[in-house]
């Protein structure tokens, strides 16, 4: 960080643990320019980071199915982790990659999922959505529902209760996963369970404090929210006719949405934006599970994996996706 | 670093890994990270377990590359290991097979970050938190007593304020807290009696009267801080005793001032402690003087700074000179402290005999009043050191200026109580005004 980005930025300070990597990490400020560097950098994974192995040495097989995508749209793939052990149906989660909308594939994130799926059971599928800025909203919302229901659709097929769907989703990933959380429930399909949101992306408008704090630091700082979100809605950003299934913070009504799981980074961009999502649903009758970590930036727990506070996080979201894949 | 470390990435691997390691740790150290935080970056940074033992507690610290902690044993076979001798701990990796490029790196930086962590934390770890509970005059009464327990101080005590003599101290002596006051930083040592004396050679010391801990240890620390400052002032103008040898003062460092209160003693000594109104010093720093003889002090305060003296004309320094009137040190003496050296050779008690390598007498009987000098004995006191460290007579009794310090010190320590403020810290005279502006109970006697 140097000094003009400690003096722009005014989020709470990050813990010595989580900073400590984060300076040990490269920064790759992310734009048009470095976008090509950025998908690469994603594809052949971290320099200094071995792959991780989604098989958890072979408790999980490994799969791929192309189905189709959204009318008029090519198909899209989902990478199917199934359990080695045991029988079905197993509950399923759907899980949507992250990457600020414009970056990222479907083997994003699912690292840190595959455990507690071999562990107590449970198929992942994880989808491969179009990127923006080649295909702007609604292309990405629309192939995660496609690949949602086309998975409800074809529970037999894949050994899954249908009735128990879990969806999540990081950063974007939460931001899209809640949008087809919000599309399930209007269009009366498929039947969602849970919603787990990390660090979701929800909103397009830059109004809260959160979204305004952190600038120049951080692995996701609000220039880079806005890159992400233009690439997303183009000029229609911030604007007034946003769909909530881009930006789920702009839906008035929140009732009839699955139990959510929401967790946020304290000196975090989403920071505000997760908070008042939470909020909304808990008066609108959802049962919500919220957790701040203080001190975390965005993305905490995958850059800094062996932090304290990382563990800690990871651990609680686990327990709660434990109880509900009802392990 | 960030930056640099994606452009050095671009071309070597290595280069960038060292810095990596670099970074992480720096930022460790800059952000006062614990110690199990730099064993899990350790772990981390060389892709395999790593571990800390603190061999005087018995904590052994281990994790895995992903830093979750593995069972706090001491492997019997480790890869390498950094020694921290004198702190008695080590820290190691726990390498399987042949050592990574950033072994050496990752090991070096863990063990200074360690290191650096050790000494920040262990003083205040131990006794820290709680010298600042018991010296704390705005602590409750409870809390205070619980803090003793801690310290393991049961009955009356002595607080010692210490600053290391230059190149004298090492490490902190045994139970020391670092506290942070208004005249800065002192070395705090709550001792339960009187048995204060040990272990502090390299040390310039004041000690504070005996007192039980719920109510008076504050005082007590306000006195030794201020016995210790004395002690400075008067060590420093000793170096300099050539603008000033007619009259050379050269006080005692250490110096022991007694609460002298045993007129007064009903202090807790067992039983109950006296209520705040009945505290002992209390009445002593409200019979301080007032702001006019605060002007004197300036005076001879500029008087007695060598530097500023020499930039005076004679004639002013002789006017000044003067203008004090012996008549000021007329007055009454409420209280006398006991002025005491304890050589730093010398364990246990001094009741006089030894002497440092100055020749002075280990024990110095002194009548120190808090606002004036009746007592014959001040005089001589500053006759007696003097005589004794220049070899010759240069006793002038028409210049009692040199006491100054002591006065000063004891008074800003003696208000300390009176107004309840808790004033130690207060560089004085030049913040005198304020303290009096503060505190309505100081008119003169």
């Amino acid at each position: 960080m140097t000094a003009e980005a400690a003096a722009r930025s005014t989020h709470p300070p990050f813990d010595p643990e989580l900073a400590a990597g984060l300076t040990a990490m490269p920064r790759v400020v992310i734009g048009a320019a470095s976008l090509p560097v950025m998908r690469r950098l994603i594809a052949d994974g971290m320099p200094g980071r071995s792959k991780p192995d989604l098989t958890v040495g072979g408790a999980l097989t490994e799969s791929e199915v192309t189905v189709p995508g959204p009318e008029g749209a090519p198909d899209i793939t989902l990478l199917v982790l199934t359990p080695t052990s045991g029988t079905g149906p197993w509950p399923v989660i759907y899980h949507v990659h992250g990457g600020g909308m414009c970056i990222g594939d479907r083997r994003l994130g699912v690292g840190g999922f595959a455990p507690i799926a071999a562990e107590h059971g449970a198929v992942i599928v994880s989808v491969e959505y179009r990127l923006a800025p080649e295909h702007p909203h609604p292309a990405p919302v629309q192939d995660c529902y496609a690949g949602l229901v086309w998975t409800a659709e074809h529970a037999d097929e894949l050994g899954i209760d249908p009735d128990r769907i879990l969806v999540a989703g990081g950063s974007a990933g939460g931001g899209l996963a809640a949008g087809i959380a919000l599309m399930a429930r209007d269009r009366g399909f498929p039947h969602l369970t849970h919603q787990v949101l990390i660090y979701p992306m929800l909103d397009d408008r830059f109004i809260t404090s959160s979204s305004q704090e952190v600038v120049g630091d951080g692995p996701w700082d609000r220039d880079a929210n806005e890159f992400g979100w233009t690439a997303l809605l183009g000029a229609d950003r911030g604007g007034p006719d946003v769909s909530p299934y881009a930006a789920p913070a702009r839906a008035t009504d929140l009732s009839g949405l699955p139990r959510t799981y929401l967790d946020v980074g304290n000196a975090e961009v989403f920071r505000d934006e997760t908070l008042d999502y939470a909020h909304r649903l808990s008066a609108a009758g959802v049962v919500v599970d919220l957790h701040m970590w203080g001190g975390a930036f965005h993305g905490f727990e995958e850059v800094v994996p062996h932090a304290r506070l990382s563990q800690t996080a990871v651990a609680t979201r686990n327990e709660f996706i434990a109880r509900a894949l009802g392990g | 670093m960030r930056e640099l470390i994606g452009l050095i990435g671009a071309v070597d691997d290595d280069a960038a890994g060292a810095l990596r390691v670099i970074a992480y740790f720096d930022t460790l150290v800059e952000r006062g990270a614990s110690i199990s935080a730099f064993v899990r970056g350790a772990a981390a940074q060389a892709g395999c377990a790593a571990g800390f033992a603190d061999r005087s507690r018995g904590q052994v610290i281990r994790a895995d590359a992903a830093g979750h902690g593995l069972e706090p044993v001491t492997p019997e076979q480790v890869s390498t290991v950094e020694v921290l001798d004198d702190l008695g701990a080590q820290v190691w990796l726990e390498r399987e097979g042949l050592p990574s490029v950033v072994d050496a790196m990752v090991l070096e930086r863990f063990a200074a970050g360690v290191r650096i962590t050790l000494e920040r934390t262990r003083d205040r770890d131990r006794v820290g938190p709680a010298l600042r509970v018991l010296l704390d005059e705005q602590a409750e009464s409870e809390q205070r007593r619980a803090a003793a327990d801690r310290l393991g101080i049961a009955g009356p005590a002595t607080v010692l304020a210490a600053a290391p003599l230059a190149g004298g101290a090492d490490g902190l002596p045994r139970g020391a807290g670092r506290l942070s006051t208004r005249i800065g930083r002192v070395h705090a040592i709550v001792r339960s009696g009187r048995d204060a004396s040990d272990e502090l050679a390299g040390w310039r010391v004041g000690i504070g009267q005996e007192a039980g801990p719920a109510h008076l240890l504050p005082a007590s620390l306000a006195v030794s801080s201020g016995l210790m400052i004395m002690s400075t002032k008067a060590r420093r103008s000793r170096q300099r005793p050539q603008t000033r040898s007619s009259h050379s003062l050269d006080l005692p460092a250490p110096v022991l001032g007694d609460a002298a209160a045993a007129a007064h003693e009903p202090t807790g000594r067992g039983g109950e402690p006296p209520a705040r109104s009945q505290h002992p010093l209390r009445g002593r720093g409200e019979c301080t003087e007032g702001p006019e003889h605060l002007e004197q002090d300036r005076e001879h305060d500029a008087w007695e700074d060598a530097d500023e003296h020499k930039r005076r004309p004679m004639w002013r320094r002789n006017q000044r000179r003067r203008r004090t009137p012996v008549d000021s040190w007329s007055r009454p003496v409420p209280n006398a402290i006991e002025a005491k050296k304890m050589c730093p050779t010398n364990t246990g008690k001094n009741q006089g005999g030894s002497a440092r390598d100055s020749g002075m007498p280990a024990s110095v009987p002194a009548g120190l009043p808090m606002s004036g000098l009746r007592n014959p004995h001040c005089s001589q006191v500053s006759t007696r050191i003097a005589t004794t460290k220049t070899g010759k007579d240069t006793e002038d009794d028409r210049t009692p200026a040199p006491l100054a310090p002591w006065r000063r010190a004891l008074r800003v320590a003696s208000r300390s109580v009176g107004d309840g403020r808790g004033l130690i810290g207060t560089r004085f005279p030049q913040t005198w005004s304020k303290c009096a502006g503060t505190s309505g109970g100081h008119a003169r006697p």
